[in-house]
């Protein structure tokens, strides 16, 4: 199955490489009886350069994953992997299982995973899974390797002495937060000296200033020990800040290769071009959001006003803590309100106070100026949610979860509600026929749709969304924004737009209020808060999100100059 | 009661396809008993002490008092499947109805009914069901309840979790939107997916129920009227030594009953995909 | 620790109601077994053991005496039922101990090394050794135990917890008891043992698809290592937390081991107490045993404690 003719072809292949990697092929088993194998990943190639990244990036099936997993030989028995990989100094294919494979794991090809809390053994101590790592490739007891776990914790940030120092070794995972976890794995995966680092989608689960720290330490020691990083993601923008050169994945196959900044300007693909777009929204200024805000709106009574809310949770070592101290927010009719924060900031509270989910503790929810009333006006607000999947009862059809706020808020039962089904399906773009699928035979994309007509059912005139595109491939993230963006046009729909994600808000939303520690921060309209923001912490989480168009690496000089 | 459902059997079709043709024979037994052995299995028919194979119109001998061993067993089925399922759907019947109302009320009556389910877990569950057949009597009912009272607590802490994840779930919060009142919810969105674990606890709980009116026969705490296979050992037990068969054999058929309800228990519950085959 | 004590209370009441419940009290239990039936001796009796007025003032009764450790008087011995109770309770304890010990450790070795070889063939022997385990009667084992190795191999005593009349020195005392328990004490834990095997084997499997497995394959380690502190270690937390909840079991359990091997401990006592209708004195083994489990629970959650960082109380970073 090698083709060397197609391997010299292609214009990845350094010459400098320290891992080749050249018409991978990787075959998962048939999943069932009478199926065939599934093909993942086919006629792979490439190759990644000392203290260079490569980023590689796919949308979810597109067998990234696949691929890195496929490198680091964590595949499970019976893969059925084809094709050739090289390690520079060393002989032999190490896709062929056996003795070639020996010794590579730790020492010369590493990995970092997604969920930092979940590659960390929650039983033992931080330092002694670091110790264990680092004494397995130097032939030592994990005892005397302590000497190179501090050393390592002090390069990761993690110091055991100097003014922040604390005993980072012998603490537990459950006692550091995301992004210390995830110092301490890069810690563990390095403590090895490995030459490629496998990175998979290391800062995906974590927030924006926290993934920014993790990127730079990343760099820092790629440039340092000269490692060789592949860095997968789903992030575009993030791919072609970080990587040296980028290589797009579509189910299983490598589309595009080339140097980051030439791909992020000039794509040859429409898939990447498509990609593209939609990632960079935030960085190009291009698209400001249409102005449908009439004047003198802030001083008429119609709209959605919350007004200075409180609300506070029983803390787990006893006490309280603060998720919400005096947030005033208001929505309009036709407006589109974007609500940015990092987690534990407030937002999904907010949101759930807003729709009656919850209650506050102090200040009130006013509709058009007088009190809201959960019980009686619970159709006027409607919420999206986060996770389509776990929004629908796992042994009910889609459209039995329509039945129920047509015949409760509209009092339709019978054809007339079958009818507006079919219609509300349609109009959020999901073929009717769906409509009688079970949840878990739908696509993520598919069953926000059906979501967001199930939202639309009651005839709500303002619509909480909370974080409902997160969890969405960028291109389907694409077209439910521009679902809710028609929504608000045609019907006058009012929007609290809850995410994380700055470029969802900036190419969605009028205005924008940013929470921090459940305040405040800053609010006005999107462009103004997101081009000058007035807030140092605002500013932080703008210069947190990787840009697309600049390097990194020379935001990191940036900031050693500043 | 953290519940093994991970790693139950291997091979569940398997598994499953002998679990129920040994169920099926079980139940057969007991429903054709009169049929196949006419008349009171604890009548003596034929000399005592023959030994199986000896005499072909009692294939697996005589006891002491010249009882009908095979007779004695085919009754002795009937009993045993009809005690362990009533005192499993007793058990059962009862941890429902308090995992649901602990789960949904919440607060104080959550409070007040976990404690009252320690209480029946830390309580030595044999020890509990000897006593309480003591006094209240040792008839078939009784047995029942005994065995019914001392093995509902497994049940009513996992619906009691069930309800508490699922009352969490965003499709409840759905639910509330779309203006359904608590009652249907709860009924309609959060108790039948919280009902469905509970099917990976029936064959544990009516193999135990089984287990423990066998054991309660031994002691000679059941009742007295019927045929009970742990009965039928603990006449045995007198002629240990020599008539070693007397109680080997109702022993199998109890292991037999046990083993068929628990395969026939983990094919369900995989069946229901509460097994993660692996 | 301080959370078993609504348990005990509650367990109190329920074995008050149980007294109740019966047909007669003590009184008539202890008159029917002296064969005396003089009424003005039985009101005596009555108010000396606080058995007459109304329910109300019977609990107030109830509750003193059980709170000054007063379990009432044993009908069967003649005696205080504390101090019959107390006479029996180091036999069922050492049976206790030893079988909760030997079934743990075996089960979480064998159901071990069935996560480890799964799918293989040692895995489906062990699977299915436990599956059969799990449905025998542990009163049936135990006869046949005695079959093979009292009556037809001689290698072990047939019941009893030592010789009678030996004259032999302190360890050999010793020697003698514990020979005489490797029959009990093997059947209890060989009922017990499937549970133990299930649930570590499913635990280790799901620790194998962990992150954290799968990162210490990134890293590199040693095949061995990683089975034992990356896969087994975790998966101990839900075998550890079983033995808790089994212990009321296996405590019952054992009234039908000694029953069988004649081994004068509290199971032995409650099966007398039962056949003499002496309430009373099950009524006290019924306290006794939640107490013992309640023992057993409190250890355990120290065990948990030193296995489970997470539960530890947070010792802070600082050097």
């Amino acid at each position: 199955m090698t083709d060397s003719a197609a391997y010299e072809a292609n214009p990845i292949a350094g010459d400098g490489a320290v891992l080749k990697v050249t018409d991978l092929r990787v075959r998962f088993p048939a999943p069932g009886r009478g199926s065939s194998p599934v093909t993942a990943v086919s006629n792979l190639s490439l190759s990644v350069d000392e203290g260079q990244v490569l980023s590689l990036i796919g949308e979810s099936g597109s067998g990234k994953s696949a691929t890195l997993l496929a490198i680091a030989a964590l595949l499970p028995a019976g893969t059925a992997l084809e094709g050739d990989m090289r390690l520079s100094g060393r002989d032999g294919n190490l896709l062929v299982p056996g003795s070639r494979r020996r010794g590579i794991a730790g020492r010369h090809i590493s990995m970092v995973f997604q969920n930092p809390g979940a590659s960390l053994n929650p039983v033992l101590s931080v330092g002694s899974q670091i110790d264990e790592v680092a004494a397995a490739h130097r032939g030592l007891v994990p005892a005397e390797a302590r000497g190179i776990t501090e050393e390592l914790l002090d390069r990761v940030g993690l110091p055991h002495s100097g003014p922040q120092a604390k005993n980072w070794a012998r603490a537990y995972p459950h006692q550091l937060s995301g992004g210390q976890k995830q110092r301490i794995a890069i810690a563990a995966a390095l403590a090895g000296n490995p030459r490629v680092l496998l990175a998979d989608e290391p800062t995906t689960a974590l927030d924006a200033t926290v993934q920014a720290q993790i990127l730079d330490l990343l760099l820092e020691l790629v440039d340092e020990r000269s490692i060789a990083m592949i860095f997968v993601t789903h992030d575009l923008a993030l791919a072609a800040s970080i990587g040296d050169r980028i290589a797009v994945m579509r189910t299983g196959r490598l589309i595009e290769v080339g140097s980051a900044g030439e791909i992020a300007r000039r794509p040859q693909k429409t898939y990447t071009g498509e990609l593209m777009r939609t990632a960079l929204s935030f960085t190009r200024s291009a698209s400001a959001p249409p102005a449908v805000q009439k004047p003198g709106r802030e001083t008429t009574k119609e709209g959605l006003l919350l007004r200075s809310i409180h609300r506070s949770f029983p803390a787990r070592g006893g006490g309280r803590v603060q998720a919400l101290s005096g947030v005033t927010l208001k929505i309009g009719s036709g407006e589109i309100v974007g609500l940015i924060g990092e987690s534990g900031s407030g937002k999904t509270t907010l949101g759930r106070i807003t729709v009656g989910l919850e209650k506050a503790e102090s200040g009130e929810v006013i509709l058009d100026g007088s009190p809201f009333d959960p019980r009686g006006q619970r159709a006027t607000v409607q919420m999206v949610f986060q996770d389509p999947l776990a929004s629908f009862n796992p042994r009910r059809a889609i459209k039995e979860a329509l039945v129920h706020p047509l015949r409760r808020h509209l009092g339709l039962t019978g054809r007339s509600a079958r009818a507006r089904i079919e219609e509300l399906l349609d109009e959020v773009g999901l073929d009717p026929a769906l409509g009688s699928r079970q949840p878990n035979q739908l696509s993520g994309g598919q069953l926000q749709r059906a979501a967001i007509a199930r939202a639309l059912a009651a005839r709500p005139r303002f619509v909480v969304c909370d974080e409902a595109v997160a969890s969405l491939d960028v291109s389907v993230r694409a077209q439910i924004l521009e679902l809710l963006e028609r929504l608000r046009a045609d019907e006058g729909l009012g929007i609290l737009m809850i995410s994380h994600d700055l470029g969802v808000v900036k190419s969605i939303a009028d205005r924008t209020v940013v929470l921090f520690n459940g305040r405040e921060v800053e609010s006005g309209p999107t462009g103004q808060v997101l081009k000058s923001p007035r807030e140092g912490y605002t500013r932080k989480l703008i210069a947190a999100v990787p840009s697309g168009l600049v390097p990194w690496r020379e935001r990191l000089q940036d900031e050693a100059v500043g | 009661m953290t519940l093994d459902l991970q790693g139950s059997v291997p091979r569940v079709s398997t598994g499953s396809a002998v679990g129920a043709t040994l169920l099926s024979a079980v139940i057969l037994a007991a429903i054709f008993a009169s049929w196949l052995a006419p008349g009171d299995p604890l009548d003596m028919v034929a000399r005592p002490l023959l030994t199986p194979l000896q005499d072909a119109r009692f294939p697996l001998g005589t006891d002491q008092l010249g009882r009908d061993v095979l007779a004695g067993l085919l009754h002795g089925a009937r009993v045993s499947m009809a005690v362990g399922a009533a005192a499993a759907a007793a058990a059962i019947g009862v941890g429902i109805l308090v995992g649901t109302l602990a789960g949904f009320l919440g607060r104080f009556t959550d409070d007040f009914l976990m404690r009252i389910t320690e209480a029946f877990q830390t309580v030595p569950t044999f020890l509990l069901a000897l006593a309480l057949v003591s006094v209240l009597g040792a008839s078939a009912a009784n047995v029942v309840i005994a065995i019914g009272i001392s093995s509902w607590p497994a049940t009513a802490r996992l619906v009691r979790a069930e309800v508490l994840r699922l009352k969490r779930a965003e499709f409840v919060d759905a639910a509330r939107l779309a203006g359904r009142v608590p009652l249907a919810i709860a009924f309609y969105e959060v108790l039948p997916g919280a009902l469905q674990p509970v099917v990976a606890l029936i064959g544990i709980t009516v193999g135990e129920a089984i287990l423990v009116e066998s054991a309660l026969a031994f002691l000679g705490l059941s009742d007295p009227n019927l045929n009970s296979w742990g009965g039928m050992i603990a006449n045995g037990r007198a002629l240990l030594r020599n008539a070693p068969y007397l109680v080997a054999i109702p022993g199998i058929a109890i292991a037999t009953a046990v083993l068929a309800v628990t395969l026939v228990g983990d094919g369900l519950a995989s069946r229901f995909g509460l097994i993660n085959r692996r | 620790m301080l959370q078993a004590l609504p348990v005990l209370a509650l367990v109190a009441v329920g074995v008050f109601i149980l007294l109740e419940m019966a047909e007669g009290d003590a009184v008539d239990a202890y008159l029917a077994g002296i064969g005396s039936g003089d009424a003005g001796f039985a009101a005596d009796l009555r108010e000396r053991y606080g058995l007459e007025g109304n329910i109300g003032t019977r609990f107030l009764t109830y509750a003193i005496r059980l709170a000054q450790l007063d379990l009432g008087h044993s009908v069967a011995f003649s005696r205080d039922v504390g101090a019959v109770i107390l006479e029996r309770l180091p036999n069922t304890l050492l049976m206790m101990v030893s079988a909760i010990l030997l079934s743990a450790s075996m089960g979480i070795l064998l159901g071990g090394i069935a996560a480890l070889r799964r799918g293989g063939p040692t895995d489906a022997a062990i699977t299915v050794g436990a599956l059969i385990l799990n449905a025998t009667p542990g009163f049936w084992l135990g006869l046949l135990a005695i079959i093979l190795f009292a009556v037809k191999l001689r290698w072990l005593p047939i019941g009893g917890i030592s010789t009678l009349d030996a004259d032999l020195s302190l360890f050999g005392e010793l020697l003698d008891v514990a020979w005489h328990l490797v029959l009990p004490v093997f059947t209890l834990a060989l009922t017990y043992l499937a549970l133990y095997v299930r649930l570590m084997r499913g635990a280790m499997i799901e620790t194998d698809a962990s992150g954290w497995v799968l990162a210490a394959r990134a890293r590199g380690l040693p095949a061995s290592r990683i089975a034992l502190r990356h896969i087994a270690r975790p998966a101990l937390l839900p075998v550890v937390t079983m033995i808790g909840l089994q212990s009321g079991a296996l405590l019952g359990g054992s009234i039908v081991i000694e029953t069988v091997f004649s081994i004068p401990g509290l199971g032995a006592l409650a099966f007398e107490a039962v056949l003499q209708r002496d309430l009373q004195l099950l009524a006290g083994i019924l306290l006794t045993g939640t107490v013992l489990v309640v023992a057993v629970n409190v250890v355990i959650d120290l065990l948990y404690r030193l296995l489970d960082p997470r539960v530890r109380l947070d010792a802070g970073l600082d050097s």
